[in-house]
């Protein structure tokens, strides 16, 4: 698959938009990817404004179907982190939906928006934006990344999902997630169900699937009283 | 100090299983007469009534038991969205009286929201439990909730 050209801008309002106005206006190829040295007027997932940062918006055209978008966000993550410690200068731990954190410090975000066709994706942004303004984003590095690891989201997601595994901060860890409109849920993350979404498995077994959109934040939080119990008083 | 009221404890316990989606640990906690109102509730929503009896006379499959504690767990935790449940306390415990039964009404609330100043007592209803004592435990009979008016 050719991967297309790299448009350079010191200063913009947004890299979604501007990957998004050369994806429908001008077709952009697979793999093109538009940079924002200073990114005045970001937007991170739900909408949270940002500025300041650096980013890197990849035009993906992914064979997906539209409810296999939440793939799209693990392979932004997985893309995200394998740039390694040589872009961090530290290992990039992943925690889903969209935060890269350095030493348990937010370092970056992924963002991913897509327009859809008759029952699949056309088309989608998968942005990276770096917080720290010393760092520069890796943006050749990030776009190769990103396309090999959409080619696994219909190809062998269950190899992404065991890349994404070693580099998520949640596995294994006990989280609050903050539920939009309202309400919140608990649990252990225990992976990804197969569209992406992630997995969180109570003390007592019961499994609930969290989908991108339907997750305002997510939270570490210690043991539950009752978990604490059951460790206590075996029954 | 003061020795809460063991009803209070259990409410705390249902609580608990509720936010931390605890299913099993939330049956174990229900009354009979809660068990059996929350199988027909989900009769009412579309469970097989074979399964439903199956629930009743507790012989369902692990899988169907987990999928429909499950199901209950999310009601319980919708009942209660009016607030955050992270935030509910156990205000006070009321005796009822009962000829035959120990009963008792647990009060919930959650801190108000409104600043410091404004003094309108402790926190904000949040609705209230019902618990039955059954040989030597107390088991949750029914959940009211303050809920909210949808349109």
């Amino acid at each position: 698959m050719s991967v297309g050209e790299v448009r350079r801008l010191a200063v913009g309002l947004s890299a979604e938009a501007v990957a998004g106005a050369w994806a429908r206006r001008e077709h952009a190829l697979h793999g093109s990817v538009a940079v924002l040295d200073v990114e005045i007027a970001g937007r991170l997932r739900n909408g949270v404004p940002t500025s300041g940062s650096s980013a890197v918006a990849v035009i993906v055209r992914p064979a997906l179907a539209i409810a296999d978008e939440d793939r799209l966000w693990v392979a932004a993550l997985v893309a995200a982190c394998g740039t390694g410690t040589t872009v961090w200068g530290s290992r990039p731990l992943a925690v889903w939906p969209d935060r890269i954190e350095i030493d348990g410090s937010p370092a970056a975000f992924v963002n991913v928006t897509s327009e859809f066709e008759s029952g699949r994706i056309g088309v989608a942004i998968v942005t990276l934006r770096v917080l720290d303004a010393s760092i520069t984003a890796p943006f050749e590095l990030f776009r190769d990344l990103v396309v090999h690891s959409v080619g696994l989201v219909s190809a062998a997601f269950s190899e992404l999902t065991h890349t994404f595994i070693d580099h998520s901060a949640l596995h294994g860890r006990r989280v609050r997630a903050v539920l939009l409109p309202r309400g919140e849920t608990r649990g252990t993350v225990t992976g990804l169900g197969s569209d992406g979404c992630l997995r969180l498995e109570t003390a007592t077994g019961m499994v609930e699937l969290l989908s991108v959109s339907s997750v305002r934040r997510i939270d570490l939080v210690p043991p539950s009283p009752a978990a604490s119990r059951h460790q206590a008083e075996p029954r | 100090m003061s020795i809460a009221h063991p009803s209070i404890l259990a409410a705390q316990r249902f609580l608990d299983a509720v936010l931390w989606g605890e299913h099993l640990e939330v049956w174990v906690l229900l009354s009979p007469a809660a068990r059996g109102a929350a199988l027909s509730v989900a009769e009412r929503n579309g469970l097989d009534p074979v399964a439903a009896a199956r629930g009743r006379s507790e012989t369902w499959s692990d899988a169907e038991k987990g999928a429909l504690l499950a199901d209950l767990v999310r009601g319980l935790r919708a009942d209660l969205d009016a607030v955050d449940i992270s935030c509910i306390t156990v205000d006070s415990v009321e005796i009822l009286e009962h000829p035959t039964e120990s009963r008792t009404v647990v009060t919930l609330s959650v801190p108000s929201l409104l600043p410091s100043t404004v003094t309108l007592g402790e926190g904000w209803a949040a609705g209230s439990i019902e618990l039955v004592r059954i040989g030597p435990s107390w088991f949750v009979d029914r959940l009211r909730s303050r809920r909210i008016q949808r349109p």
